[in-house]
């Protein structure tokens, strides 16, 4: 007789942590929504300056700062579930198939990175015609510094909570 | 030449792109499913170069973006 196999608890702190994040996440596209609708041209110098309202160090600091902090976020989850590198902890169906949803998901980051590479290449040729992303994300540092900045960190969060989440060893 | 829907796009686009992954990852969550982000985390612990190849990548981004 096999046992019914016993649910997964809910990790209320993952959730804490994931509804402050969209939360945040959610003020910033209503805010650049709301701001890109009302604008009637470049907000910012044309090419946009290279510097914002703070000095360069202190926004790459809170990034680091912010992909670390994600790193610290993953130690709220359950020891039990922590994510390992252990070929015996999941079950072979369920390996196959999280390898196969995430190969497919990294190709297709890495071709919309490709994509958007090859736009700014673009851009970067025929400047008075395109801007590249480079000056719409420097636009919007000269512009508004601190919801970049808040974007740029909500992003390193997640990619600390994602790419450098602690293992069983830790 | 500034475009607003290229703002738009950069802007609105790429953080609905990410509030839907957190969005799923906390129903998953709810559902008492593996949550994206724990297949994410999985992925990159059997895979330390790729993910730390993939932060590298992100962190030049930042660089050239912010650091002139």
């Amino acid at each position: 007789v096999s046992a019914k196999p016993r649910k997964r608890p809910v990790e209320y702190s993952e959730l804490v942590v994931m509804g402050a994040t969209a939360l945040i996440l959610l003020g910033l596209i209503i805010w650049v929504a709301v701001a890109s609708l009302t604008l009637h041209g470049a907000p910012c110098h044309n090419p946009p300056a290279r510097l914002g309202q703070w000095p360069p160090w202190v926004i790459v600091t809170l990034c680091i700062a912010f992909f670390g902090l994600g790193h610290l976020a993953g130690y709220w989850r359950e020891p039990g579930e922590r994510a390992t590198a252990g070929p015996a902890q999941r079950s072979g169906t369920w390996r196959r198939r999280a390898a196969a949803i995430l190969q497919g998901a990294l190709m297709a980051f890495l071709l919309l990175v490709v994509g958007l590479l090859a736009y700014e290449t673009y851009a970067l040729a025929n400047v008075n015609i395109y801007w590249p992303i480079t000056y719409y994300v420097r636009c919007a540092n000269e512009f508004a510094t601190l919801p970049t900045t808040a974007g740029a960190g909500v992003v390193c969060f997640l990619l600390g909570q994602w790419l450098w989440f602690p293992t069983r060893g830790e | 030449v500034f475009a607003n829907v290229g703002i738009t796009l950069l802007g609105v686009v790429v953080l609905i792109f990410l509030l839907a992954i957190v969005a799923l990852d906390m129903w998953f969550e709810l559902r008492r499913r593996r949550p994206l982000g724990e297949l994410i985390s999985t992925w990159s612990s059997r895979y330390p170069l790729f993910a730390a190849g993939l932060a590298a990548v992100f962190g030049a981004m930042v660089g050239h973006f912010f650091w002139p």
